[in-house]
């Protein structure tokens, strides 16, 4: 497989793209109606998955700073709660992924992967709901949020899996 | 002859809005968060939250009242599951309470006040600083370039579907323009910074007033 190693103004251009893949598919999930702000399916985190096997660590993390706020932006949720939880929740799911993907890429799949982001993310937003609004019960509605993001983030993964192999895109933004 | 130009209702809520500069309309939002969080009497919470919803109509944009009164009414629910003081009624086996109601409503207030504040005082204009404003410069041109490819392309294969956009949309990137988003500068009104302190001075008015009188003034 042929690497080449991406100049600077061409990581830019591949961040700001994968960015604005991010911005176009959660603008899709946001038409969804949700019983909760922060029950998300992530359809968004399609781009963050393929961006592991392309982007250094460093452009990762703007990548992931530059989906929450282009998001917080263009939904107009910047001061609010909800951009908050974006916050915590892209993070925190961004960091296991990447650990996931650089500490055992023989072991574990894309959609081990992304089934892991989504469970560290409902976790995340969950306690942040239970704290700033809903309190202790909370951990009533946890189960079938919990259950709903893993069948989420399962079928993600599978599906960036299958992207991976089949993509002819990718194949030729494979980096060192 | 001069032929006179009606404009329509959402003409003009355009225009407000265009009347004042981005980053200023930020700053006021910025500012007023620590009032609004800060402001501990229910009712004058209620007043803003309501204020910030009739801001963000006037403003044209769209409000999905149904779902945020949904959420409302999950969040005081939600909360009104760990009960706390008087028990004011009683609803099968739950027992509503006074101190769980008012935190419930307190709290389900902040969500919807902080979103309405956000949405009347956040624009997709708005230019922020260095390296990442010029990476959202690019960051929302590939957007509109991605919906683009989207309605053009025809293959139903997702993969190939997706392929096909990313192909098209880095299609020689040294040679893109990016269109910068057009502000209406022209009529920077006074009336719409005036409006926006006077937005401000309302929202602390309101905070130092309580802090001064106490919550009984109102």
């Amino acid at each position: 497989m042929k690497k080449t190693i991406l100049s600077m103004p061409s990581r830019t251009n591949l961040t700001a793209l994968f960015a604005a893949f991010c911005l176009f598919l959660s603008t899709m999930e946001y038409l969804i109606p949700k019983p909760f702000p922060f029950l998300r399916i992530g359809l968004a985190n399609l781009p963050i998955l393929i961006s592991l096997k392309i982007l250094p660590p460093l452009w990762f993390a703007f990548l992931l700073g530059l989906k929450v706020i282009t998001q917080g932006l263009v939904h107009g949720t910047i001061f609010s709660y909800v951009f908050l939880f974006s916050v915590l929740s892209t993070f925190s799911s961004g960091f296991v992924m990447f650990i996931l993907y650089k500490l055992y890429p023989k072991y574990i799949s894309f959609t081990g992967i992304s089934l892991l982001g989504a469970l560290t993310s409902n976790i995340v937003q969950l306690f942040a709901a239970g704290v700033l609004l809903f309190g202790s019960s909370i951990w009533i509605i946890a189960p079938p949020l919990l259950i709903i993001g893993s069948i989420s983030g399962f079928s993600l993964g599978l599906f960036a899996e299958i992207f991976s192999k089949k993509s002819r895109w990718l194949k030729e933004h494979l980096t060192l | 002859m001069k032929i006179p130009v009606k404009h329509n209702k959402k003409e003009k809520t355009l225009k407000f809005t265009h009347s004042i500069p981005p980053d200023f309309l930020f700053i006021c939002g910025l500012v007023t968060v620590p009032a609004f969080l800060l402001q501990t009497v229910l009712f004058v919470r209620i007043f803003q939250v309501l204020l910030f919803l009739l801001l963000v109509v006037i403003s044209g944009r769209k409000v999905k009242l149904l779902f945020h009164v949904m959420l409302f009414l999950s969040i005081a629910l939600m909360n009104i599951l760990t009960p706390c003081g008087e028990v004011l009624l009683k609803i099968g086996p739950l027992p509503v309470t006074h101190d769980a109601l008012n935190l419930g409503i307190f709290k389900a207030t902040t969500f919807l006040g902080l979103i309405y504040l956000s949405q009347f005082t956040i624009s997709t204009n708005l230019k922020l600083p260095g390296v990442i404003g010029g990476t959202m410069g690019k960051v929302f041109f590939y957007f509109e370039k991605i919906k683009q490819e989207n309605r053009a392309c025809t293959n139903r294969n997702l993969i190939e579907r997706i392929d096909f956009i990313l192909f098209n949309v880095l299609k020689n990137p040294e040679n893109m323009e990016i269109p910068a988003k057009s502000i209406e500068k022209g009529e920077k009104k006074l009336f719409g910074i005036i409006f926006l302190c006077f937005f401000v001075l309302i929202n602390w008015g309101a905070f130092i007033i309580v802090l001064l009188y106490g919550a009984n003034i109102f």
